[in-house]
């Protein structure tokens, strides 16, 4: 967490998770240009660099349409959080994968000729008011540059540096860039008759990633319950919030608190927001006493809001009380890692 | 009931074990066949080569309208010469012009077309051979086509494809640096022919025809025959873009059959 910074913090999760992903994408790079290179005759094939370039976007565009769909997936049933945990790695290799193809175009299109190759990325014939002339290949520049954005302060370092927030705001565009790399494919590759890439291609992956997304927001629009009322409002039927687990609650329109019952029984009310990326708290478990977020594993204590020793992140806490025997907790935060009596409202006798 | 909540730095679930097991495996396979279905479309990329040893070849040096080298045995067919890159190879033999040399350099070649690119001055050498001149140029007649203009030294072979809106750019640097320019045509059969492009005064045709590249245009010029070479005359006006109407997919030629005689099929 944020007791100092390593480059990787290694464990035997991350390798199974970063093996198993570059080997996949070694096996679709190479298949690409295996099959590519089979299925015409042999005087014809395709120039290798071509291929290669082909292959790159192609296995860059499958990852990508991967990465925007574990958050959702993730959401939508806990059991592929493993997906989620190590997404970073992912998104960085996409990056790795992504520039490859976009150095690779600018080598062969734009380089060894009159002109620099990034003032030929800009200055080529075309037009962007015209869709059969549109300049393509700027569009996929730009995306590459927010994706270099996005892997440079990938690090925790820099979350804790720029805060949650602004990091999060600028992790957010990639699906900025995830649109640059639809109209880059639709207005360029695919206007080609040279090129491979199937007209459904793009609309297969919008499909997918959008789909995932709308049902994943719907889902998450009904999740909390959604209550208001005065200074104290009634936490209904709380033994149906499992031991160890948590009901998100939404108050004030978008406020979001996480109600937690641990082994005692005992209940406690947090901010729903991890500090680490705003993880889902409440949908996450506690994990010997400490809550745990789903997305991370950053971890808090119930009793205050604040990260075990020697870490330092704390969320803010909410009051609780029994009220003529009703649970009720009162919506207005304490400030972060305010410790406030945990409440028991009856004893489980199961 | 226990959750299999998965926790990064803590050991996998073993319940969530089954599912993975089942998870991996369909992803990666979803992936391959996705690979395969853009990998197996494919489209033949023409039958250009471009040579990997150096050949030298000897003959006499000719600068217009292209930096051509006429040969004994190719003398009704003369050899195209660029340079390294997407550069002319006119500064490097011009001090040659019309003089025996021997060239080395590599050969870009596709049906009929042959090309030689060279590296530096380093690689022409004079010689004593018996000079050559061009063949004489036949009766011009007038033809309009419709189809791509494409850098010559990539269609040839140096890319494959070198043709089409994903190339344009390379196209533009290659006619910038002074390629000579070609019109690709197919025929009702699919089959592509390629003319050589000259200016109104048979000259090398510069950026004139830039904003025409790479995209489907119709042509209006004077058609001739230098040697078995087929060449058009043009000027910038006469090239209408099609983009917009056809998209990057060039029709049959317009008046082909007129100019069947001229017509050299390259893939």
């Amino acid at each position: 967490m944020s007791h100092g910074f390593t480059t990787v913090q290694w464990n035997k999760n991350k390798k199974v998770y970063d093996g198993l992903l570059w080997a996949g994408i070694l096996l679709a790079i190479i298949a690409n240009v295996a099959i590519s290179a089979s299925v015409v005759p042999t005087a014809s094939v395709p120039s290798m660099e071509i291929l290669v370039l082909r292959a790159l976007g192609d296995t860059g565009f499958l990852l990508l349409t991967l990465i925007l769909s574990t958050g959702p997936l993730a959401r939508l049933n806990e059991r592929f959080l493993p997906l989620l945990y190590n997404r970073r790695h992912m998104g960085v290799s996409f990056f790795v994968i992504a520039s490859a193809h976009g150095l690779f175009a600018l080598m062969w299109y734009h380089g060894f000729g009159p002109v620099d190759p990034l003032t030929s990325l800009f200055t080529s014939q075309g037009s962007f008011e015209s869709l059969s002339e549109y300049r393509f290949q700027p569009l996929g520049f730009f995306a590459l540059l927010i994706f270099f954005l996005m892997a440079a302060t990938s690090h925790d370092y820099w979350n804790a540096v720029l805060g949650p927030g602004v990091w999060k705001a600028l992790h957010m565009l990639v699906y900025v860039a995830y649109g640059l790399v639809l109209m880059h494919m639709s207005l360029g590759a695919l206007q080609s008759t040279h090129s491979a890439l199937p007209d459904w291609a793009p609309f297969a992956s919008l499909a997918v990633v959008g789909g995932l997304h709308l049902v994943s927001l719907v889902w998450q629009q009904n999740q909390p319950d959604k209550l208001s009322g005065g200074e104290w409002i009634e936490i209904e039927n709380p033994s149906a919030i499992p031991q160890n687990g948590a009901r998100v609650i939404e108050v004030g329109g978008d406020e979001r608190i996480a109600i937690f019952r641990n082994e005692n029984d005992e209940y406690g009310a947090i901010s729903n927001v991890c500090r680490h990326q705003a993880g889902p708290l409440g949908e996450g478990c506690m994990v010997e006493g400490l809550v745990t977020c789903p997305w991370h594993g950053f971890q808090y204590q119930l009793s205050d809001g604040a990260s075990p020793p020697p870490f330092e992140e704390k969320v803010a806490t909410y009051q609780m009380k029994l009220l003529d025997g009703k649970l009720v907790l009162n919506p207005d935060p304490l400030p972060p890692g305010t410790a406030r009596p945990l409440v028991k409202p009856f004893v489980n006798k199961e | 009931m226990k959750r299999d909540f998965y926790v990064g730095y803590l050991p996998f679930p073993v319940g969530l074990k089954p599912l993975f097991r089942l998870l991996i495996p369909v992803t990666l396979l979803i992936a391959l066949g996705t690979v395969y279905l853009i990998a197996e479309k494919t489209p033949a990329a023409g039958s250009g080569t471009w040579a990997l040893d150096t050949t030298t070849v000897t003959g006499t040096i000719v600068m217009d309208p292209y930096p051509m080298l006429i040969t004994d045995d190719r003398q009704d067919n003369p050899i195209l010469l660029v340079q390294l890159g997407k550069m002319s190879a006119h500064d490097i033999v011009a001090p040659y012009a019309g003089q025996s040399v021997e060239l080395t350099g590599f050969m870009i070649e596709r049906g009929p077309w042959q090309m030689l690119e060279i590296e530096s001055s380093e690689s022409v050498q004079a010689s004593t051979a018996d000079k050559l001149t061009l063949p004489t140029a036949s009766e011009p007649i007038a033809v309009s086509l419709q189809g791509e203009i494409v850098d010559s030294k990539c269609m040839l072979g140096v890319m494959k494809p070198g043709a089409g809106k994903v190339h344009r750019d390379c196209a533009e640097l290659c006619i910038m640096g002074g390629m000579p320019p070609m019109l690709l045509v197919k025929n009702a059969d699919g089959d592509k022919a390629a003319y050589l492009l000259v200016d109104e005064n048979g000259k090398a045709v510069g950026t004139q025809l830039l904003p025409f590249i790479a995209v489907p245009v119709r042509l209006s010029g004077s058609a001739f025959r230098l040697g078995k070479m087929p060449v058009i005359q043009v000027q910038s006006k006469d090239v209408q873009a099609l983009a917009g109407e056809v998209l990057a997919a060039f029709g049959p030629s317009i008046g082909l059959a007129g100019t069947s005689s001229f017509c050299r099929i390259v893939s």
